[in-house]
């Protein structure tokens, strides 16, 4: 029945937008791993006493 | 659901995505002034105001469009994971969230030194805010363009739901 394999298979743009996707969320898992994570991107001092003074939910403030 | 109460939860949906768009634009322009201003009071007061608005405009809204898109997807025919598109719609959603809920720590941290007379203007810059505003507004224009076309494709559980109903 065509119908139904037609329904059944995974449209093109699935596959493409689901690569790109995932390739995406892998990119962000890497930098997170790698230290990119929030409050990584400023150094010294200044960051880690901001660190500090903010924890863990800085948009709660 | 009512279809009253449905037209009242779309339009919320609307608003909040909406105006999440253009708050992540106007993050952008500051990101952009902040990197690219000589005027080191332009690029202070940027820095203040992108954590301004990240904690009281785009985190409210951001956490509104995500919820307000659960209660349409799944008091509507649509579903939430039935269709592609409103699954990925689902997925860009989560992240950008969640991505958003650990960025504002550091839009905090920038306000902070931004607000230190102590540091340079050399200090002060960052392309953090741009990299993170811009990857933020291609996928919400991503999510808009799913919204507007609703591409086909039903996903296995729509397949054997639909099949369950036949």
């Amino acid at each position: 029945m065509p119908d139904e394999d037609g329904a059944a298979r995974m449209p093109r743009w699935v596959k493409i937008v689901g690569a790109v996707g995932i390739l995406l969320v892998v990119l962000l898992v890497v930098a997170l791993l790698s230290g990119h994570g929030p409050g990584r991107h400023m150094g010294g001092h200044a960051a880690s006493a901001a660190v500090a003074r903010h924890g863990g939910a800085g948009w709660l403030r | 659901m009512a279809p009253s109460l449905r037209r009242a939860m779309l339009t919320v949906h609307v608003t909040a995505s909406v105006g999440w768009l253009g708050a992540v634009a106007a993050s952008l322009a500051l990101a952009v002034a902040a990197l690219t201003s000589r005027d080191v009071q332009v690029v202070r007061a940027a820095y203040l105001a992108m954590d301004v608005l990240g904690r009281t405009v785009l985190v409210p809204i951001s956490v509104a469009s995500l919820l307000t898109g659960l209660v349409q997807s799944l008091g509507t025919v649509w579903g939430l994971v039935r269709h592609y598109w409103v699954l990925f719609k689902l997925a860009i959603n989560v992240v950008a969230t969640g991505v958003l809920l650990l960025y504002t720590q550091t839009l905090g941290l920038l306000a902070d030194r931004a607000g230190d007379p102590a540091v340079s203007l050399a200090q002060l810059r960052s392309p953090s805010p741009l990299v993170h505003a811009g990857a933020g507004l291609l996928l919400l224009i991503a999510a808009t363009v799913l919204s507007v076309y609703k591409p086909r494709g039903i996903t296995i559980f729509g397949l054997r739901r639909a099949a369950a109903a036949s």
